[in-house]
């Protein structure tokens, strides 16, 4: 049974307008998608203060302390750019081994290489400080339902559905509310032998467990089997459960496609993911991923173990994007690191910051008008209203919100209007957060 | 017109006949299929206290002055308050009063007495939850659900990895739900079924992340704990190879994982001895097994089992028993107080314990705080209040549930060190004292062990029991219970469908109190219930209500392992210095987590919908298992056979009615089937079969090498495949002139990759 017969089935069974996959509405052919999205999430809530909307160290008049620990004139910018970026605190941090394992290094590579594409959006007000209710809203647009698709999951669902790694998840915010699958990623030597299931030797194609004839007999008779599953299957749960398998074993493996792609040896950490990531984009078998970093959540000793992370992250996202040029894909694909809010503008009683509801976002790639920032803080960093044309400062204005950006996220994308879209609405108005 | 509460009793009485008439109408309608729930329905209508329709008019009056504000007024919830609708203490009037007595209204208890809370409490059942309930009892109508035989089938593969015997089988056949309920208390009995129970326990507590190296022994502190790494101090040589560096690694590890483990094996020991599975937070000892006992330094406090093959005399003790020992100086709480949960769900200085209290909400009493609190109103970070949680209200209606409970773990630090209020009296003032549900905790005889104090709270708690059949459904079935639908219609298909299972799991819950909080009830319950048992949809049913029942789950990793082998007899595995199996041992070169395993560590939310890698493990799996069962499972005599017991070998290929027998029993095994031999499924295969080998038979004619008269290298039999000793030519399973095993292997291959048995 071919791909068009299968879709014949699903819809004499009534099963097209339920599939899950998105059979039906699928209005981009696999091979057609030039958009790819990564999404990489800074697990725990990061602090932009200490990274792209950086304030100093002058008293606030409540009392409470500095926002920062560094001053206002160390604050790093770049030249012809309004992009700005912190400094380390205390200059030996910049060349110290904090855990022994990762020599930090300061952020003035990664905003002078990558200022063109970079589009900082600063003050986004996530309205929350629960860590799952920040991670819910921030990638999905959506506060208050659990059961919101995040914008990778969603876009994978309407770009293509069908394919065997449509969307890759390392985890972060990552439901998909049963619009297409998540995949995770593992070594190099296992995607090997699931590229060939049928060899034992995986570098032999003679080697073969049964002979092709053979195998072309067991595929024509599960192809009829799995016609007469769905036929029989009534309820509507398990009718979408037959459905999507069918639909996954129908999309077919090309694996070896991605194994060409991938480095002989994966990187550890966010590095490897991100490698993976590119890999599966080149390899037409991904549309889109979720990459993560952790360490974030810094209630104690936060200037040294945030920088750590944040110097992690940001060495993360820089390595992500030679991988994206390397394949060839910088230009067609669209990078958003964000985090489940930020950090307060004070230090507690352990040097460390607790949850904030103010954060920012970096837009990087396809669809960003880079050397730029919008939106704004104030300097006891809470979230500024901005003109809805310009995205400055402005008292009649509006703060931004996770459900702008996802408006105009999902205009970016194309997939406004998609049926899937529909059925997980937003809420705010349309404003250009991306600018192109 | 005044009635007196015995006039409105009789009254009530008629109505609830007229109802039950009408509900057992309604049921007599939905087919002879399903036998379960119309003794359910009628209960709920029977005995005291359950006066459903009847409007309590004090009741009304107390309800709109002292809860409407944050319950609402159709007992719809708000961000400040739960829903009444189904809640939690719904399930009869006794329980609801009972609640509201002690816990409401929030912050003046004693305004609600005992008459208060009983007419609050019978206007709250009958006025948001009478018709409901009835209504979405009937909405469990028009599903066909497999017969006891069937679901036999479906349990013992679930809990314990095997089919069932002929035995058990006849036993069931003969005596439907009584012989049902005879043989699942058996298999609970197995040592299988408690590995499946401390999974499905993983799955929540997520205890695992601590198992290899030191990773749980690092998280206890050598001032406490001495002896945690005892077996360090033997003088063991680990430097060379040989038998001392494999003791040490032994001993670090039965130590190590025994303690990883504790939380779990407690889970274990309480449902094994059939102890109320309250237990789990009210135990006061904590679990060791011989080598975790010298961690702890109680050794001498119990007594264990020699290992079957003592390997070293020294050390006979299996770890696998575990037994109860008392930590000197700590009160413990059964899981609550393990240093191991303590450490897996941890706070900080700021959080206060908060993370701590949400995730005993969440695991022990089925209560989302994030949802009590629902979207957190603008400008919800609150700077100039001194201690907001305590004075904003916006901020308190969460904390309120909150900050009692987190409060009762401040006798033990941020890394799981116990620290008597006697003697560490630093806990914050700007949080909520000790509490529990609008109590206050009395100090007296509490203040050094307030987790103890929590634990029996949570026991007596009516939440506790929903808490545990949600777990136990949503371990056994995979899916996750139905949430609340946001939008308030209540006769909207999602809020029927929402309410039926609400009701469902109430009865089940009412059930595992009343028979002393024995887990395995609920176990058996659950199983009965048609949302394990549904197949299929009648003709006419209502498909929205019945969107989500019956749902088929993709196999676990450790399910899909354990059936491969229960159907086969063989194991997936793989060799690299040692066996490992594909599907579940934790490395980056297995599947586990390509499969949509959890590492309870940085992974902890399992795929349940397949994708393109589930697929190609799937077919990897089928390819090779397809291979290596064929010769191994001829090799064995006739009689012993899982998958070949209607072919003679020495009669291959056999004749056409033997082969269709086969793979009538094979659809048994592999899929739970039951067909005749002329069933469409047993002549696709049958052809399928045959195509195979006049296929290989001409390829044989056209080219006879040796090659192709004989089976592929990894799916030949030469050596004993227990022994490893070479076979004599005569007893290998190599040659295949007649085509037939590659044919059986081709038969194999799509049942291993089939929808019915991939997924249960």
């Amino acid at each position: 049974m071919n791909r068009r017969d299968f879709l014949r089935l699903l819809g004499s069974t009534g099963m097209v307008a339920a599939a899950p996959f998105g059979l039906s509405s699928k209005s981009f052919a696999a091979d057609d998608v030039d958009h790819f999205f990564v999404m990489v999430h800074a697990g725990g809530g990061w602090d932009p203060t200490s990274l792209c909307d950086p304030k100093g160290s002058a008293a606030r008049s409540d009392g409470r302390g500095p926002v920062n620990n560094f001053t206002a004139n160390q604050i790093g910018s770049v030249a012809n750019s309004p992009l700005r970026f912190a400094p380390f605190p205390d200059p030996e941090l910049a060349t110290s081994n904090l855990r022994g394992d990762m020599a930090l290094a300061g952020f003035d590579n990664f905003f002078n290489k990558h200022a063109d594409v970079l589009r900082v959006i600063n003050g986004v007000d996530t309205n929350t400080n629960s860590h799952d209710g920040g991670r819910r809203f921030i990638w999905s647009g959506i506060a208050n339902d659990m059961r919101q698709p995040a914008f990778a999951a969603l876009v994978a669902s309407i770009y293509a559905p069908e394919k065997p790694l449509s969307f890759l998840s390392n985890g972060g915010y990552d439901n998909t509310a049963s619009l297409v699958a998540p995949t995770r990623t593992g070594s190099t030597s296992s995607f090997k032998r699931l590229t060939y299931p049928n060899r034992y030797d995986v570098n032999n194609e003679e080697s073969v467990y049964l002979n092709k004839r053979s195998m072309a007999y067991v595929d024509a008779a599960k192809a009829e089997r799995n016609a007469r599953l769905l036929q029989g299957a009534t309820l509507p749960q398990r009718r979408q459960s037959v459905s999507q398998l069918f639909s996954v074993q129908m999309g077919g493996n090309n694996l070896d496609s991605l194994i060409g792609y991938l480095p002989e040896n994966l990187s550890g950490g966010m590095k490897g993911q991100a490698e993976m990531a590119a890999a599966a984009f080149r390899s037409g078998l991904a549309v889109s991923a979720n990459l993560v970093a952790g360490g974030f959540d810094t209630h104690g000793s936060h200037d040294r173990n945030q920088l750590f992370s944040l110097t992690q992250l940001m060495d993360g996202v820089d390595h992500l994007m030679d991988e994206l040029g390397r394949q060839g894909l910088a230009e067609k694909t669209t990078v958003l690191v964000s985090s489940d809010f930020g950090r307060t503008p004070y230090y507690n009683g352990n040097n460390g910051k607790d949850h904030w509801k103010v954060t920012s976002m970096l837009a990087m790639g396809k669809g960003v008008v880079g050397n730029s920032v919008v939106g704004a803080t104030d300097a006891n960093f809470n979230a500024l209203a901005v003109n809805k044309v310009t995205l400055q400062p402005d008292v009649n204005g509006v703060k931004i919100t996770p459900e702008h950006i996802h408006r105009a996220l999902r205009k970016m994308a194309g997939i406004e209007t998609a049926a899937n879209s529909r059925l997980y609405p937003l809420g705010g108005e349309d404003l250009d957060i991306f600018g192109a | 017109m005044n009635l007196s509460k015995v006039e409105k009793k009789q009254n009530v009485s008629v109505f609830r006949f007229i109802l039950i008439t009408c509900f057992l109408s309604i049921l007599s309608a939905c087919g002879a299929d399903y036998d379960g729930y119309g003794q359910m329905g009628a209960d709920k209508f029977n005995g005291p206290g359950n006066e459903f329709l009847f409007i309590n008019e004090q009741g009304r009056d107390a309800y709109q002055s002292q809860c409407t504000a944050c319950h609402g007024s159709s007992g719809e919830g708000s961000p400040s308050g739960p829903s009444l609708v189904a809640c939690s203490s719904c399930t009869d009037v006794t329980t609801l009063k009972q609640r509201i007595k002690d816990t409401m209204p929030t912050g003046n208890i004693a305004s609600c007495g005992e008459d208060c809370a009983f007419n609050t409490a019978e206007y709250i059942m009958g006025a948001f939850n009478g018709i409901l309930l009835l209504n979405s009892t009937a909405a469990l109508t028009g599903v066909d659900v497999l017969d006891y035989v069937a679901t036999l089938r479906k349990a013992t593969l679930n809990l314990v990895g095997r089919l069932p015997s002929d035995n058990e089988l006849s036993l069931v056949k003969n005596s439907g739900e009584a012989g049902l309920d005879a043989v699942l208390d058996k298999v609970m009995e197995e040592e299988v079924f408690y590995e499946r129970l401390k999974e499905i326990y993983n799955d929540t507590l997520l205890q695992d992340k601590y198992l290899g190296s030191e990773n749980a022994l690092g998280l206890l502190r050598s001032d406490e704990y001495p002896a945690r790494r005892w077996y360090r101090d033997l003088g063991l040589d680990t430097d060379s190879a040989g038998d001392e560096r494999d003791l040490y690694y032994r001993l670090r590890a039965y130590s190590n994982d025994a303690v990883g483990r504790e939380v779990l094996e407690l889970v274990d020991y309480v449902v094994r001895n059939d102890l109320p599975f309250t237990e789990i937070l009210t135990a006061d000892y904590t679990m060791v097994n011989a080598y975790s006992a010298r961690v702890y330094g109680v050794e001498g406090q119990a007594s264990f089992r020699d290992m079957q093959d003592i390997e070293y005399p020294a050390y006979p003790e299996d770890p696998k028993d575990f037994q109860p020992a008392r930590i000197a100086g700590i009160p413990h709480a059964g899981v609550l107080t393990s240093v191991m949960f303590l450490n897996r769900f941890p706070t900080t200085a700021t959080n206060k314990n908060r993370h701590r209290s949400r995730m005993v909400y969440s695991l022990f009493l089925d209560t989302d705080i994030l949802a009590i609190s629902g979207s957190r109103p603008g400008e919800s970070l609150d700077e100039t209040s001194v201690a907001p949680e305590l004075n904003n209200p916006q901020c308190t209606a969460c904390h309120e549930v909150m900050d009692p409970v987190a409060s009762t773990f401040q006798n033990w630090d941020g890394i799981g060190r116990y620290r008597p209020s006697s003697e560490y009296n630093n806990w914050y003032t700007d949080i909520l004292a000790r509490g529990f549900s609008g109590m206050v905790m009395p100090l007296s005889g509490n203040s050094n062990s307030s987790l103890q104090w929590l634990g029996e709270k949570i026991a007596a708690d009516p939440r506790f029991a929903m808490a545990t059949v949600k777990t136990i459904y949503k371990g056994l079935s995979g899916q996750s219970p139905l949430f609340e639908p946001a939008e308030k219609d209540f006769k909207s298909a999602q809020w029927q469908a929402y309410l039926a299972q609400q009701v469902t799991f109430k009865e089940i819950a009412a059930k595992f109190t009343a028979a002393d909080s024995n887990l395995k009830l609920v176990i058996k319950e659950v199983i009965k219930t048609i949302y394990w048992r549904a197949k299929g949809l009648q003709s006419g049913a209502d498909a929205g209500i019945h969107a989500k029942t019956g749902a088929a789950r993709l196999l676990t990793p450790e399910m899909l392992d354990r059936k491969i082998t229960a159907v086969t007899g063989e194991t997936w595995n793989y060799s690299t210095g040692g066996r490992f199996n594909y599907l579940t041992e934790n490395r980056s070169d297995s599947y586990r987590q390509l499969y949509g395993g959890i590492d309870s560590n940085n992974i902890v939310k399992r795929i349940t919908d397949p994708n393109g890698l589930i697929v190609a493990v799937q077919n990897r799996m089928a390819a090779e298992m397809a291979c290596k069962a064929v010769s191994r499972d001829f090799f064995k005599p006739q009689a012993q056979r899982f998958l070949f017991p209607y072919i003679s070998l020495e009669a291959l290929p056999s004749e056409s009615h033997a082969v269709k027998e086969n793979i009538r029993h094979l659809h048994w095994v592999f899929f739970g089937e039951q067909l005749s031999l002329d069933s469409v499924e047993v002549s696709e295969v049958h052809s399928l079969f045959n195509s195979v080998m006049n296929d290989g038979l001409s390829l044989i004619d056209t080219d006879n090498t040796w090659t192709n008269q004989r089976l592929r290298w990894p799916c030949l039999l030469r050596n004993h495949p227990e022994t490893g000793d070479v076979l004599a030519e005569e007893d290998r399973i190599e040659v295949d002139t007649s085509y037939s095993l590659r044919a059986w292997q081709s038969v194999l291959n799509y049942m291993l990759s089939d929808y019915k048995f991939l997924y249960e």
